[in-house]
């Protein structure tokens, strides 16, 4: 099946799993998602994402200025973001094990 | 702002911005930023291939931000869009024309071109003193007024994202642009100053204590000749005022310079250059109906020699070539 489709269901909650390692910005989030497996992430997706949520209030920003270019704005978890990514977390929980189960059923 | 970008990815950014001119100034300058750094992280020409166009960037963004483009009747403020055409100006010129972005240079000059605009509309004089301009005679104003207008050029640039500094940048920017155009108006001189230091009259005044404005000279026989006024130290003679001979110095040839007691057209040396001291000036007033009529020469009972006397010379040659100035 498609996975992009799956991934964009699931891009809020690993954006903010990635964030809830520590705060980082935009380049380095894409980067830390492609490493963790998702290849196949927009660069764009992953920036709409951040809007959203952040414009959700569940995220915090700060610009940062850089010796090595244009000042970055770092993005971190609020407790309200937080609270977001337990939901997201026991959402997905539940989630997988009813798809598990459906699946393991099929190939008994 | 776009200082680090290469020209490529400074258009890049300009097209996205101007996919998202429909959203509110904050939020565009939000994304901006982002991408911005996103860009420095990626070579030139792997920009597209990444990002995909710029097109399909605002698309995919618009997307999963859960945003709908904005329909007609939703449009823009005239502020923010004037912001994103004048950067997407500003990308395509330096992809044209191979120079850096100009924005950055615009921020940085503005503020001497705000100060300049002011001495080109209220101190033409201050203005020529390149290439700080003098503001109320004072260089010193003039350079803390600059060094001053260039900060507030880079704080408002520096905080675009917030509307009151939006709007202030675009007024600033208006302003500066005044001051552009009145320097393209307005070159520097670049002659070589060849006259000596003129005598200031400030101002000659005839036996009755009211100022004269012209000489008329005369030879035995009456006739009016044109001569060069000098004093004892070789200085010419200037009998208007100084800022005068200054603004004249400026128009075409023979164009008639009106200082506002009247009219003047100076004479002109072969290099254009204004001789200010040949005499008599051609001065025009205002009649009765606010026209400019020359003023004609004086009419008096010309001192001729008296009977009794004998003349200099039984045959004087009047002149009325003027020598070569200079």
């Amino acid at each position: 099946m498609d996975s992009t489709q799956l991934l964009k269901g699931v891009l809020d909650t690993a954006v903010l799993a990635v964030l809830s390692r520590g705060r980082t910005y935009g380049y380095d989030l894409v980067r830390q998602l492609r490493v963790s497996g998702f290849d196949e992430v927009g660069d764009a997706s992953v920036y709409g994402t951040l809007r959203r949520l952040f414009g959700g209030g569940y995220l915090t920003s700060e610009v940062v200025p850089s010796e090595e270019g244009p000042a970055r704005k770092y993005y971190g978890l609020n407790r309200a973001g937080a609270d977001l990514l337990d939901r997201s977390k026991k959402t997905w929980h539940d989630f997988a094990g009813v798809m598990n189960q459906l699946l393991e059923g099929e190939e008994e | 702002m776009s200082i680090t970008l290469s020209r490529s990815k400074a258009a890049y950014l300009a097209r996205v911005a101007e996919g998202l001119a429909d959203l509110a100034a904050e939020d565009r300058e939000e994304v901006v930023q982002d991408l911005e750094a996103h860009l420095a992280e990626l070579g030139d020409d792997e920009v597209e291939t990444i990002l995909g166009s710029p097109e399909s960037f605002v698309a995919e963004f618009r997307q999963s931000a859960g945003l709908v483009e904005s329909k007609a009747g939703a449009r823009p403020g005239l502020v923010d869009r004037a912001r994103t055409r004048l950067d997407h100006w500003s990308a395509r010129l330096s992809e044209l024309t191979r120079w850096p972005t100009i924005r950055p240079v615009w921020v940085w000059t503005r503020g001497w071109l705000l100060v300049s605009a002011w001495s080109v509309l209220y101190d033409i004089e201050g203005f020529r003193r390149f290439p700080i301009p003098s503001i109320g005679g004072s260089s010193l104003t003039g350079l803390i007024l600059v060094v001053s207008a260039t900060a507030l050029s880079l704080w408002l640039d520096a905080g675009a994202e917030q509307t009151a500094r939006s709007i202030g940048s675009v007024v600033l920017s208006v302003v500066a642009g005044f001051g552009l155009i009145g320097t393209l108006l307005n070159p520097l001189p670049t002659y070589d100053e060849v006259h000596s230091e003129p005598l200031y009259l400030d101002r000659l005044t005839g036996a009755d204590g009211n100022t004269v404005d012209n000489i008329y000279a005369y030879d035995l026989d009456g006739n009016s000749v044109e001569v060069l006024l000098f004093d004892e130290e070789g200085r010419p003679l200037q009998t208007l005022p100084s800022w005068v001979y200054g603004d004249a110095e400026y128009l075409p040839a023979d164009a008639p310079y009106d200082y506002g007691d009247g009219a003047v057209t100076f004479a002109r040396d072969q290099f254009g250059r204004i001789i200010p001291n040949l005499y008599p000036l051609q001065l025009s007033r205002y009649d009765e109906f606010g026209s400019l009529r020359p003023v004609p020469p004086p009419s008096l009972g010309f001192p001729s020699v008296g009977e009794d006397e004998t003349p200099v010379d039984d045959n004087p040659v009047p002149t009325t070539t003027a020598p070569p100035f200079g």
